[in-house]
């Protein structure tokens, strides 16, 4: 029994947990790396390499033994220096002491394992052989207890005590003679049971950690259902409505799409047995612990629930960011129950209702072009979140512009100061003067309540309502007014709701003024493009190539050189490790003396000098790593703004205002195989024609030049170049030099 | 001269009237290139000719005609990134099988009227030719390729002139029992009308720039050459000559051999200026 005053104290622990993860979440700031950088970071992958320990792969012959320890310690950097892995957080803490208390009674591992947060939507944790575990961040915000993500790491605890992914390589790599079907039969099959051993063994390690057992089944059920956002919450009827909108009732009314997952599924070729089969099993481990629920059990600390939100704020950063707006929403909804004044959600949602406008935006210009178009595939949701998807679907091009514009202009008035807010709201106009359906005139200057009210007075007022049935409107009237929400009888089209929902913004002085303004603007964009339709083939291709030739003029006397992306692979695909790394070596190099070359000031946030970096630079990584992706995955339509303020902070950090990142990938691999060279030979004097420019042109040489703006977060430029060159020196040095040259220039006028 | 002329002049509005500011090399658009070409004459030997003769201590000695080489230099410049346009020159230096049996013949009306026919059993040294051409070309970058780096091909269309440098030919009678003739058939084995032939060639070819330092690249690659050649009609009538090899002989034989020489081989090296 626990005494009054361990109560109280509990309690008053509770509240201040509370009050302080309020605060925090009302200003939530993303996850970001602190305090001093780990060796797991800090030491370069050619290092690791050098150092790594290999009396765990006696079993490997040399060749196999430097393969796996090549591949594995690169592939495992990929991962830490993807900008997804953060160091000194509050959960990759809070995880390395949940860890540390489960090996406890492990003598052979203590100090040995490190414990990262993956920042992902996806629900996964995993092991490697350097002793490192992965917990995303997408699977604790799923989870509902302590417990569970204490079994999910004592699994991969397991996973690294029982050198499985050493096991898994030397089964693969034994078994040369089976076909590719073969292999992928065994291999899932051996992995299975390597599977369910970790599930056995870790239902022990969470036994004597001292957590319940009835949780650890449960984890199962989060895995199942982790492709659902984190709860299952009914959609309130009345969340989109405030004084100025209102939504009826009839578009909360749609059928929930079933939730199909089942626990036995066929897991033919999978890495992971059913969870079935690993849930029966884990049950059978424990009725093996007879005494287990009468022993002093764990209880979750209040820690688990506070990070468990920090991971939920971040998928929502990570859907966001991801260009996923209906899982954003809802899962913004989910915490607005919560954390209603916070900030950070008022901004995302902002950005997603943008995303959704974009769409709404980009569907309209291709379909001018080409309707079969479309980038996103339409998602199929399950659960509650499809009556959300439906929602938004049936809204009409109109509807998901004025929706947007009502919702980021109510975020922007409640705080004025918020930047991101301001820039939302900026884009919001900007994209609804983009869409040919928007027109001001055509909504009302009357909210919903307003115009029932009026309609309602109206109808009382018999002088009027002789005089409304004695209006009679044509064909066209009743065309005009239907588009304008209003039916035969003199009505509200519910559907036609949007049309009231606007009305105080279109009365905005302010609004109408940056209205006019972008308005301005896109009427003389509209005119050069009449112009150039109005002009003949080779007018119009000289354009094109004048544009095309102009792009990349971006008057850059400085910039900031970002990690580029290298990879030299071999024949067969795979990453040579040491080509690879001398060929980025040769890259910066080339870059500064290049840039020197040519007058141009370089700083660089690079990982080059690992050793010198400290958390903030790794921060300031991650975050461009993140801009990047999103930056790239939607050049020209990207209306994205969240990430502005962190772009304008390293611009005035560095004091640059470009930022060039580079992708390059190079592979020598001729077109030579058996069947062409025997056949060549046999024909000789196409051979002597062939073989000469298989082998000239075997180099195969892949360049991406970005150039992202870091006062506006625009990417303005993405050009690519694919070439049959070496990776020599100078091919990089002249490619290089070229492209400094020509991002030095001013632009032309035409 | 003319040629020349009209090339160089070419060459300079091109470089002047190009905008491009970041096209070339390192910032050079200007390239010189010198090359180096080779062939093995493996067409030849299989479809036009038998194995010829070789002069070598003073005896005829059987020989595959091996030899087959030029020099190229070019002056280029690069007009946008991917295309530049070149003036070439080059020697090529190759040999020509007269016979086709060791045996010389010739057939015309002589002073007084008479038909003569003769035929000489007599092995006959090749016939060294030196042609010279004169080539504007473009070169096309593969790809992405930047002109003068990486993968590039080169079009275009020489003016050839094709010139006999030796034409004492050795040659060797192989029948003793015909009194020696040697002296008179040296006077008469090649027509005197024929000094140089003339003609076009038309170059296709690959080549693969690979950069050494800022300055110079090194290249490797081969051409596809179709040649042709002129004053068919001067040379081409069938006619008698009292020449052991006439002019429509010697026409012929320069013709096929610079047809056959279809696929080359060259190499050198490229300074920017």
């Amino acid at each position: 029994m626990m005494g009054r005053g361990t109560t109280l104290f509990l309690c008053s622990l509770i509240v201040f947990f509370q009050s302080v993860g309020q605060n925090d979440f009302n200003h939530y700031k993303p996850l970001s790396s602190k305090g001093s950088v780990p060796k797991d970071f800090s030491n370069s992958t050619l290092t690791k390499i050098k150092q790594d320990n290999r009396e765990d792969l006696k079993s490997l012959n040399l060749r196999k033994r430097e393969f796996f320890v090549e591949q594995i310690n690169y592939s495992i950097d990929e991962i830490l220096h993807s900008g997804n892995v953060t160091f000194g957080d509050t959960i990759s803490s809070y995880l390395q002491q949940l860890g540390d208390r489960l090996i406890a009674g492990e003598t052979n591992l203590r100090g040995k394992l490190r414990f990262y947060v993956y920042n992902s939507t996806e629900a996964n944790a995993f092991s490697t052989r350097q002793g490192i575990v992965f917990v995303t961040t997408g699977l604790i915000a799923q989870l509902t207890s302590e417990a569970q993500l204490a079994f999910v790491l004592s699994h991969e605890i397991i996973h690294y005590q029982e050198h499985h992914v050493l096991d898994l390589f030397e089964y693969a790599s034994q078994e040369k003679f089976y076909s590719y079907n073969e292999k992928t039969r065994f291999l899932s099959n051996y992995s299975r049971e390597n599977e369910l051993e970790a599930d056995r063994l870790a239902v022990k390690m969470v036994h004597d950690a001292g957590y319940k057992s009835a949780e650890i089944n449960k984890t199962f059920d989060v895995l199942l259902y982790s492709y659902l956002p984190f709860e299952e919450m009914k959609l309130d009827k009345r969340y989109f409505n405030t004084d100025e909108l209102y939504v009826p009732e009839m578009y909360f009314e749609f059928k929930r799409n079933e939730i199909s997952a089942k626990f036995k599924y066929n897991d033919y070729l999978m890495s992971h047995p059913n969870l079935a089969k690993r849930k029966e099993q884990v049950v059978d481990q424990i009725s093996k612990f007879k005494e287990w629920e009468k022993e002093v059990l764990y209880e979750d600390s209040l820690q688990f629930f506070y990070i468990r939100d920090v991971s939920r704020f971040e998928y929502v950063l990570n859907k966001v960011y991801a260009e996923e707006p209906v899982e954003a929403l809802y899962a913004i909804y989910i915490l607005e129950k919560k954390y209603p004044e916070s900030s950070f959600l008022k901004s995302y949602k902002s950005q997603a209702w943008l995303d959704i406008m974009k769409l709404t935006i980009k569907k309209e210009t291709f379909s001018y072009t080409n309707s079969s178009f479309n980038r996103k595939k339409q998602r199929y949701y399950e659960g509650q979140i499809s009556i959300l998807n439906q929602f938004i679907t049936v809204l009409p091009k109109t509807g998901k512009l004025a929706m947007g514009l009502r919702i980021i202009y109510d975020a922007y008035h409640s705080d004025t100061t918020n930047l991101i807010a301001k820039k939302c709201y900026e884009t919001a106009i900007h994209l609804v003067v983009k869409s040919d359906d928007f027109e001001t005139s055509k909504f009302s200057t009357k909210n919903f309540r307003e115009t029932l009210a009026y309609l309602k007075e109206l109808k009382q007022d018999t002088s009027s309502k002789s005089k409304l049935h004695a209006v009679e409107w044509d064909k066209y009237a009743v065309i005009e007014n239907q588009s304008k929400g209003v039916t035969e009888d003199f009505g509200i089209d519910s559907t036609k709701f949007f049309m009231y929902g606007i009305s105080d913004i279109i009365r905005d002085s302010s609004f109408l003024k940056k209205f006019k303004q972008f308005s301005a603007k896109k009427s003389i964009l509209d005119k050069n493009k009449d112009d150039f339709n109005l002009m003949t083939d080779v007018e119009q291709e000289n354009v094109e190539y004048f544009k095309y030739d102009n792009e990349v003029h971006l008057k850059m006397d400085s910039m900031l050189v970002f990690q580029p992306a290298i990879f030299e692979t071999t024949k067969s695909s795979e990453i040579d490790v040491y080509k690879t790394f001398k060929t980025r070596d040769l890259v910066f190099k080339e870059i500064y003396s290049n840039a020197e070359d040519l007058n141009m000031h370089v700083k660089s946030l690079s990982l080059k000098d690992l050793e010198t970096l400290s958390a903030e630079d790794w921060n300031d990584y991650s975050l461009l790593q993140r801009s990047l992706t999103r930056a790239i995955s939607d050049y020209e339509n990207d209306y994205f703004v969240l990430d502005i303020p962190n772009l304008n902070q390293i611009n005035a950090k560095f004091k640059t205002e470009k930022l060039l990142f580079l992708e390059y990938q190079h592979v020598y691999a001729p077109d030579l195989y058996f069947g062409n060279i025997a056949l060549f030979t046999v024909l000789l004097p196409v051979g002597l024609v062939y073989f000469p420019i298989a082998i000239l042109s075997g180099h195969y040489s892949d360049w991406q030049f970005y150039v992202l703006d870091l006062k506006t977060g625009e990417l303005v430029l993405d050009r690519s170049y694919y070439v049959n060159e070496p990776a020599s020196k100078h091919s990089i040095g002249s490619r290089l030099n070229g492209m400094f040259h020509q991002l030095k220039q001013a632009k032309n006028d035409y | 001269m003319i040629i020349r002329t009209v090339l160089l002049f070419c060459l300079v509005c091109c470089a002047s009237f190009s905008k491009a500011q970041e096209v070339g090399y390192y910032g050079h658009r200007i390239f010189l290139e010198l090359d180096g070409q080779g062939q093995i004459p493996l067409l030849q030997n299989i479809f036009g000719e038998r194995k010829g003769y070789v002069s070598k201590n003073e005896t005829l000695n059987s020989s595959y005609n091996l030899l087959d080489l030029a020099y190229r230099a070019s002056l280029n410049i690069a007009i946008t990134e991917s295309v530049g346009f070149g003036l070439e020159f080059s020697q090529r230096f190759y040999k020509v099988n007269l016979q086709s049996v060791d045996e010389i013949t010739r057939n015309f009306t002589d002073t007084s009227g008479n038909m003569v026919i003769e035929h000489l059993p007599a092995k006959v040294a090749y016939l060294p030719i030196r042609e010279s051409v004169f080539m504007p070309k473009v070169l096309i970058s593969l790809n992405d390729s930047r002109v003068p780096c990486g993968f590039a091909s080169e079009i275009g269309i020489g003016y050839s002139l094709i010139q006999l440098p030796n034409r004492n030919l050795e040659f060797e009678l192989l029948d003793p029992q015909i009194p020696d003739q040697t002296s008179q058939v040296k006077e008469k084995l090649l027509d005197s009308r024929v000094e140089e032939f003339r003609g076009l060639v038309f170059m296709y070819g690959f080549r693969m720039n690979y950069p050494i330092t800022k300055r110079v690249l090194f290249h490797i690659g081969f051409r596809y050459q179709y040649a042709m050649q002129f004053s068919k009609k001067k040379f081409r009538r069938m006619g008698e000559s009292e020449y052991w090899f006439s002019g429509r002989e010697l026409w012929s034989k320069v013709n096929l051999r610079r047809q056959l020489g279809i696929f080359s081989f060259g190499t050198g090296l490229t300074f920017t200026l």
